[in-house]
């Protein structure tokens, strides 16, 4: 009993106004996340209001990091590799 | 123990930053070794690290790039990367994944969108199991063969041979792809790459573990270019599913930079492993790896199916996947170790015969 008020509220209101309650709903899938930026300073504040203010140029940030700074450490790593004294020009066993 | 771990930035969890180095280094081992991204491998282990799903998704995706570009370069240093035919499927990868992409639409308009999509992908990873290891087992047979009639087989046979059907399919223009060693109408790797970037796209995948094989089996590749030109085209499709997720805002950059530290030093032993193993010996553990793939989507789908068993299927599912990137790494790590003594003494003895011969 006590559940059928809000029950009939809803079903009235799904009747009554049925575009803005969709549309609710499609935004309540939508989540956005909002990093916490309080209590920060320097890069981490930077970095983090970049996220909340704009994807596209976080994005734009992270596509340019990742390829930089792997080939920083691929280089570094490589160069580690070329210490070890074996052929890395070429490959020996021929087999499809 | 509070340096153990680092908070991430926009999630907001604490994460225990050395299961990040390496989970980074045992993506770049068998990513460097196979050709891959190794999607399927770092998700479910980004979640038991605490990431969020949607979270773990757009890192994992975020860092595929990376180490994908540390084994292409050096993959092409051995010459196992063909640029050319890799270009072209390209081409053929973005569309396949915007038709992927309309499918799964379609797919969810009529519902029950989960239940096609892991049925197709079983399918699809039982089908290319079955694949190598028929290959394996008719390339075997034909070495017994060789063997009782007093020859030796040729090194650059194989045992499935439709790419050789394939390559009789003269559409213009018709291209050499010269690191390939093939030479085909550029029609088929443009229509193999659509198809499988259509797969990809549809169970919502890198593709790595379907464009492997179809390199191998359709386009006619030596199991080492593949493996390389593969690697080439996941660090550049990576690159478009980095920019996607992050501009949905749902990947940790600091936990990409991480694993890519790890994924640097992987990377590397993982492809220069692959001088060590013989083509078949690499599709043999391909193989292996998409059966321990296979089971782990099996017992996901049984969990799905009976809800009383799906925390402890989807628990079973993420160990074996986690046992078996653990145990390839460390396979390919071993025969790094062993090739790389094997290799040095040999220079060594050669040295001292041209010194003595001087």
């Amino acid at each position: 009993m006590p559940n059928r008020p809000p029950k009939t509220l809803a079903t009235l209101m799904v009747v009554l106004f049925p575009a803005p309650l969709l549309a609710l709903a499609a935004k309540a899938e939508a989540i956005v996340v909002v990093a916490d930026t309080r209590g920060l300073t320097g890069w981490r504040a930077w970095y983090l209001n970049l996220y909340n203010d704009n994807h596209l140029l976080f994005a734009l940030l992270t596509v340019t990091t990742v390829p930089l700074l792997a080939l920083l450490l691929g280089r570094i790593t490589s160069w580690c590799m070329g210490r070890l004294g074996i052929n890395l020009r070429t490959r020996q066993l021929a087999e499809h | 123990m509070d340096w153990l771990y680092v908070t991430m930035p926009i999630s907001g969890i604490q994460v225990l930053w050395p299961g990040l180095v390496i989970l980074g280094t045992g993506v770049g081992i068998i990513g460097g070794f196979f050709g891959m991204g190794g999607a399927w491998m770092v998700t479910p282990g980004l979640n038991i690290l605490g990431f969020p799903m949607a979270f773990a998704i757009g890192t994992d995706i975020t860092q595929m790039s990376g180490p994908s570009l540390i084994s292409t370069l050096r993959h092409g240093r051995f010459g196992n990367v063909d640029y050319k035919l890799g270009l072209c499927m390209v081409i053929g990868t973005v569309g396949g994944f915007e038709t992927g992409a309309q499918i799964i639409m379609w797919l969810e308009r009529i519902g029950k969108i989960d239940l096609y999509v892991r049925a197709a992908y079983l399918v699809l990873l039982t089908l290319i199991a079955c694949l190598v290891f028929t290959d394996v087992a008719k390339r075997r047979k034909k070495e017994r063969e060789a063997r009782a009639s007093g020859r030796q087989l040729d090194s650059m046979a194989t045992g499935i041979e439709w790419h050789k059907t394939l390559h009789r399919i003269k559409i213009p223009p018709v291209m050499n792809f010269e690191r390939a060693g093939i030479r085909c109408s550029v029609w088929l790797p443009i229509a193999v790459s659509y198809i499988t970037g259509c797969l990809a796209g549809v169970l919502g995948i890198g593709g790595g573990l379907i464009r492997m094989p179809a390199l191998i089996y359709l386009v006619g590749c030596p199991t080492y270019i593949a493996v390389g030109t593969d690697l080439f085209e996941v660090a550049i499709s990576g690159l478009y599913g980095a920019a996607s997720y992050n501009y949905k805002g749902r990947a940790e950059l600091l936990a990409a930079v991480i694993m890519l530290i790890g994924a640097s030093i992987g990377a590397q032993i993982g492809s220069v492993a692959t001088k060590y193993v013989k083509g078949y010996g690499i599709r043999v553990f391909f193989g292996i790896a998409v059966v321990g793939c296979g089971i782990s989507v099996l017992l996901k789908v049984i969990g799905a199916g009976v809800p009383g068993l799906r925390t402890l299927m989807d628990r079973a599912a993420t160990v074996l996947i986690l046992g078996l990137v653990a145990a390839l790494a460390l396979y390919i790590f071993m025969k790094f170790i062993t090739g790389v003594r094997e290799e040095r003494a040999l220079l060594k003895e050669s040295a001292r015969a041209q010194a003595a011969h001087a």
